[in-house]
């Protein structure tokens, strides 16, 4: 059996390295993937080595039998050792023998990698970047997984149920990662599990026979078939995640999201969050509070998109002076606003518009620098996390009148130069502006006219998370061809597109004021990442526009720039005569999904306490679905052997139904036997007539059976009565058994490898060329 | 044997005959032959099988009595061969003698003319006569002078034999045992049973009591039913399955012989025809394949070492083999 020892264990290798490809949409690059095929070949070699080792030691004669189990036991830990080896030398050579074996000081310093590692998962939303904890974490969950696997493969003799293994690296990015998590994370376990049912029939095969009989792999490839199309069908019809849809679920996303220190990249990472994290709590003196600023991005670059170019550190927050006073002809509104960070922690620090002090509690109090070019509130070499502080702001309320009045910029001044620079641009975006803003008599009309344009539904414009990949390379560009975006695309547009009007425009990055409690506070998650553009205005500063069309509870009310009501979306006309190309029909096409997202519908009101449920729900019906796949296999069989036009048909059901429940019916038992047998099981399971009924089914079953096979032809013709006859010696078998058994034989029926095995022994030359 | 089980098994009329007339042979040799009805059902099995059977067990536990009995029920001609070694071929073939007033040779049968012929303590003669007896058993006719003589039908020879272990024996070569269709071991006694023979025996002779229930013409159309009962494909491939194996089993130094192989399935006709069936079934092979196999059968030197027996090989033969299903 060594043969079938060394394929079942490089099988078992194979198939973890297929599901460990299920983590390839967690990651941004496939950087994760050689520390994980370096831990996977490592178990595979040490299983190989030490197996052979074993088998040596126990095939002397002079070896006590205990050598054999506890070689049996000590290959996994032989391979825990090898794994300890690889994430030495990948993550802590330092203080390790030959930067190989693992030493006390190496482990401790491996020990703080798998805390970096800790850490990393909770910053990072998926798709993660590689980094080294995290990896280490990776390799280690791989390697210990492909331990399992192997153990469990070919030391349990159970390749199949070593599948388990690969369900449990499935989850990990059904957990984590909102929107579709492509094909390749769908197929690849589904791959391997067929994998391990193959190796499952082989090793059953070899051991019923010695030949190898081609064709045997047949029920793993069905098996294997049926998985993968449930895999696919469930991963795209389950509504696990707000995206999950074939419309948009195996593109993955076409964003160039950057770095984790990216503040855009963050952005999206906080909004995809599976949980969402609770930041800041807020106490403002006003019951409607406007956002919370964190950063602005100053600067635009077509295939990076916006950034933050600088930040001027020379003014500290304790200095006495307003740090962003509104200029006097701007309507304002003072606002006193109390935060406390609970989870924040980022050295920008979020603050109402327009602060004019900012009072830390904390220790480093000189560390937080403002820039008043971005209005920028940030710690050169602090973060937030832990502090409370008050910011005393005034935010800018102009009437739209007010605002009508402003006259554009003279062209020449720092502030219009510095926020109206913009790359060379595609030139349909140059098209849409002018189109947009044609015949707009101020700067605000056609601020209003852009919005307009973006925020109104009408115009076929989508609020989604994962953005469909586009084609021209320039992300804008596909934004606005495509029209699916979340708020970083939509003001980062709307940016664009007023900068390219001649007017200064940057993109805020902050929070929207979250929800309330009961404590009157307002408790701001991550959810609540939002992204918006702030124009300058002449005489009036910098007002803030919102283009996103987010839930009707998150907005924020701007008297100044109302937007279209989603229940005014149909009957009433754009507030601004808008240039359209997107007719109401395809509106209508994409409607379901928007209230599927949580934040596009203003119907949806609680979406985001929904997610957990529905991916809750989603996993159970998942599990339920590879659950029930053998019975309904099994199911299948059954009414194939009924169909059968002799008493053999149910008498091979019957067969399959004991050994579904444990009832063993050996090859060379004749139906007579296996009658005694049955009939034997049931009456010790429990008496009455309902045992003796069956009892007598059984050995009706197994005489039409005998006159079937072995009468005189034209004797053993189908008898109708003989499905009620299996009816009851099935009720009485099962009847018969302890309930566990009988769940095994529902949910895991092992005639479907038996019936493989059996299929094989009645072939004449394996019946005739045995030995015992 | 009762009526309710053969009607159950779908009887069908032509082996009625061979179930009720069976089960009236075996009622009568089970007087006689008390607490044994394997070992009567067997004989029986065999004489519907035109085969031969070796007794073979200790002396005193009834092998002659269980051959006599089974002649006194069919009404047939008995003869009885008391092996020594000073027996001659022609004692047992039969002799030509000149007969002066005629002057032609005339030919005296031997003791092998008969319907039943009891060989006692075959391994008591030499081997000279011991294959003089098996020549006929297998040809059934005697030679003698270029004349040939046919035996009576039916023959079956019942031969019983000390186990070889006894002093002054000559024991039977592997190629004269695939003569007999059968080997079988008495056994002694259950208590109960030796109990109520020594009562019976003490007033009467049970033998003497025995009434015959069948004739030699009945028994013949017995045999005749047995030959058309119906052996579907897979009982046969069971037969070779089993067969095929002994010869490959490591703990065999011989296998079965392909004469093995006809004799077994001509048994296990006869079974299912006692039972009152008209087709053969594999548990009819598994119950005759231990007496028809494993006397035939010779234990490698591993196995004699391992005190393994034949009858356990074949037992564990029959754990292995698969059954074969499908017409």
């Amino acid at each position: 059996m060594i043969n079938a020892d060394v394929r079942t264990s490089v099988l078992a290798a194979l198939a973890t390295l297929l599901g460990s490809l299920a983590l390839s949409p967690v990651f941004t690059s496939g950087a994760w993937f050689p520390p994980v095929l370096a831990v996977v070949a490592a178990v595979l070699a040490g299983g190989l080595v030490l197996r052979r080792a074993a088998a040596h030691l126990t095939r002397s004669p002079t070896a006590p039998r205990a050598v054999g189990a506890v070689s049996t036991l000590l290959v996994p830990v032989g391979q825990l050792l090898l794994v300890a080896c690889v994430l030495t030398a990948a993550f802590a050579p330092d203080g390790a023998v030959a930067g190989l074996l693992p030493t006390t000081e190496s482990l401790t310093r491996l020990a703080g990698v798998f805390a970096d590692g800790t850490a990393e998962i909770r910053e990072q939303a998926t798709p993660a970047l590689p980094l080294t904890g995290l990896l280490a974490l990776t390799t280690l969950f791989v390697g210990l997984l492909a331990v399992l696997v192997d153990l469990v493969a070919v030391a349990g003799r159970q390749a199949a149920a070593a599948g388990v293994g690969l369900l449990v690296l499935f989850c990990v990015p059904v957990g984590t990662v909102i929107g579709g998590i492509g094909l390749l994370a769908l197929a690849a376990p589904a791959a391997g599990f067929a994998v391990l049912l193959w190796a499952d029939q082989r090793r059953a095969l070899g051991e019923s026979a010695a030949e190898r009989v081609s064709g045997g792999s047949g029920p793993a490839v069905r098996v294997g078939i049926v998985a993968l199309s449930a895999g696919v069908l469930l991963g795209g019809l389950v509504p696990v995640l707000p995206e999950g849809s074939f419309a948009t679920g195996l593109g993955g996303g076409g964003d160039a999201t950057g770095t984790a220190l990216d503040p855009a990249a963050e952005l999206r990472g906080q909004l995809i969050l599976p949980e969402p994290i609770e930041l800041l709590r807020l106490d403002s003196s006003v019951a409607d509070p406007g956002y919370l600023r964190a950063v602005a991005l100053d600067e635009y670059d077509a295939a990076e998109g916006w950034s933050l170019s600088n930040l001027d550190g020379e003014v500290s927050i304790a200095e006495d002076s307003a740090l962003a006073p509104l200029p006097g002809r701007q309507a304002t509104r003072p606002v006193t606003a109390d935060v406390q960070v609970l989870e924040h922690d980022d050295r920008f620090l979020p603050v109402p518009s327009s602060p004019l002090s900012v009072r830390v509690d904390g220790e480093y109090v000189d560390g937080w620098r403002f820039d008043d070019a971005t209005g920028t509130v940030f710690g050169r070499d602090v973060t937030s996390a832990g502090l409370a502080y008050r910011v005393i702001a005034t935010e800018p309320r102009p009437s739209p009148e007010l605002l009508s009045r402003a006259v554009p910029l003279s062209q020449g001044s720092g502030l219009q130069d510095r926020f109206t620079a913009l790359p060379e641009l595609h030139p349909s975006i140059a098209e849409l502006t002018a189109r947009l803003t044609a015949g707009a008599t101020t700067p605000y009309e056609a601020v209003r006219r852009i919005q307009a344009y973006l925020s109104d539904r009408a115009n076929g414009f989508v609020y989604s998370l994962s953005t469909a990949p586009g084609t021209s390379g320039d992300d804008l560009v596909d934004f606005l061809r495509l029209k699916r975006g979340y708020c970083e695309q939509y003001a980062g547009a709307m940016a664009v597109l007023v900068r390219q009007a001649g007017m200064p425009a940057r993109v805020a990055l902050g929070y929207t004021p979250g929800e309330v409690q009961d404590d009157g506070t307002r408790l701001i998650t991550s959810d609540d990442a939002h992204a918006w553009v702030e124009v300058f205005f002449r005489g009036l500063g910098w007002v803030p526009f919102d283009p996103t069309p987010i839930a009707a509870d998150r907005q924020v009310p701007l008297p100044w720039s109302p937007r279209p009501s989603a229940e005014a979306d149909d009957e009433v006309a754009p507030a601004l005569p808008v240039p359209s190309a997107a007719p109401q029909a395809p509106l209508r096409g994409v409607d379901p999904l928007a209230e599927a997202t949580p934040e596009a519908g203003a119907q949806v009101g609680s979406a985001t306490s929904r997610r957990p449920l529905l991916l809750t729900l989603g996993l159970l019906a998942a599990a339920a679905g590879v659950l029930a796949s053998p019975a309904a296999l099994r199911a299948l069989q059954r009414r194939r052997r009924l169909a059968a036009p002799d008493a053999t048909g149910p008498w091979d059901e019957l067969t399959a139904t004991a050994a579904d429940l444990g009832l063993h019916v050996h090859p060379s038992w004749t139906p007579r036997r296996v009658a005694d047998a049955l009939a034997l099981a049931v009456t010790r399971g429990r008496g009455g007539a309902s045992a003796a009924a069956s009892v007598e089914a059984v050995r009706g079953l197994a005489r039409a059976e005998e006159a079937a096979t072995y009468g005189r032809p034209g004797s053993g013709a189908a008898d109708p009565g003989l499905r009620g006859a299996l009816r009851t010696a099935r009720r009485g078998l099962v009847g018969a058994r302890p309930w566990p058994v009988r769940v095994r034989a529902l949910l895991w029926p092992a005639s479907l490898v038996d019936g493989a095995r059996a299929k094989l022994a009645r072939r004449p030359r394996n019946v005739t060329g045995r030995r015992p | 044997m009762t009526e309710a089980t053969r009607s159950a098994d779908g009887t069908i009329d032509e082996s009625v005959d061979v179930a009720a007339v069976g089960a009236r042979i075996a009622a009568g040799v089970s007087r006689v032959v008390q607490g044994k009805d394997g070992v009567v059902r067997l004989a029986l099995a065999v004489l519907l099988a035109e085969g031969h059977l070796l007794i073979e067990d200790v002396p005193g536990v009834g092998k002659t009595t269980l051959a006599k009995a089974l002649a006194g029920s069919v009404d047939a001609s008995v003869r009885r061969i008391q092996f020594t070694p000073d027996l001659l071929p022609s004692d047992v073939t039969g002799v030509a003698v000149y007969d002066q007033e005629t002057r032609e040779f005339e030919f005296k049968p031997g003791a092998v003319f008969a319907n039943v012929v009891v060989a006692d303590e075959i391994n008591r003669a030499s081997p000279k006569t011991q294959s003089a007896l098996l020549e006929c058993m297998e040809e059934r006719q005697v030679t003698v002078d270029g004349i040939s003589y046919e035996l009576a039908r039916p023959f079956i020879v019942m031969a019983t034999q000390n186990p070889l272990e006894m002093e002054g024996t000559y024991p039977l070569p592997e190629a004269q045992r695939d003569r007999f269709t059968a080997r079988v071991s008495m056994g002694y006694p259950h208590p109960a049973a030796e109990l109520a023979m020594l009562d019976d025996r003490a007033t009467t002779d049970p033998l003497a009591a025995l009434r015959p229930v069948a004739d030699a013409a009945m028994v013949r159309s017995l045999v005749a039913a047995v030959g058309r009962l119906h052996v579907s494909d897979a009982v046969r491939r069971y037969v070779v399955a089993l067969v095929e194996a002994t010869r490959h089993s490591s703990e065999l130094r011989l296998g079965a012989s392909p004469r093995a192989g006809l004799q077994l399935l001509r048994a296990a006709r006869a079974s299912a025809a006692l039972d009152g069936r008209d087709h053969v079934l594999p548990d009819d092979v598994q119950a005759l394949a231990v007496p028809v196999l494993a006397h035939r059968l010779l234990l490698s030197s591993e196995a004699t070492v391992g005190r393994r027996s034949t009858e356990q090989v074949v037992t564990s033969l029959l754990g292995s083999v698969p059954v074969p299903r499908g017409r």
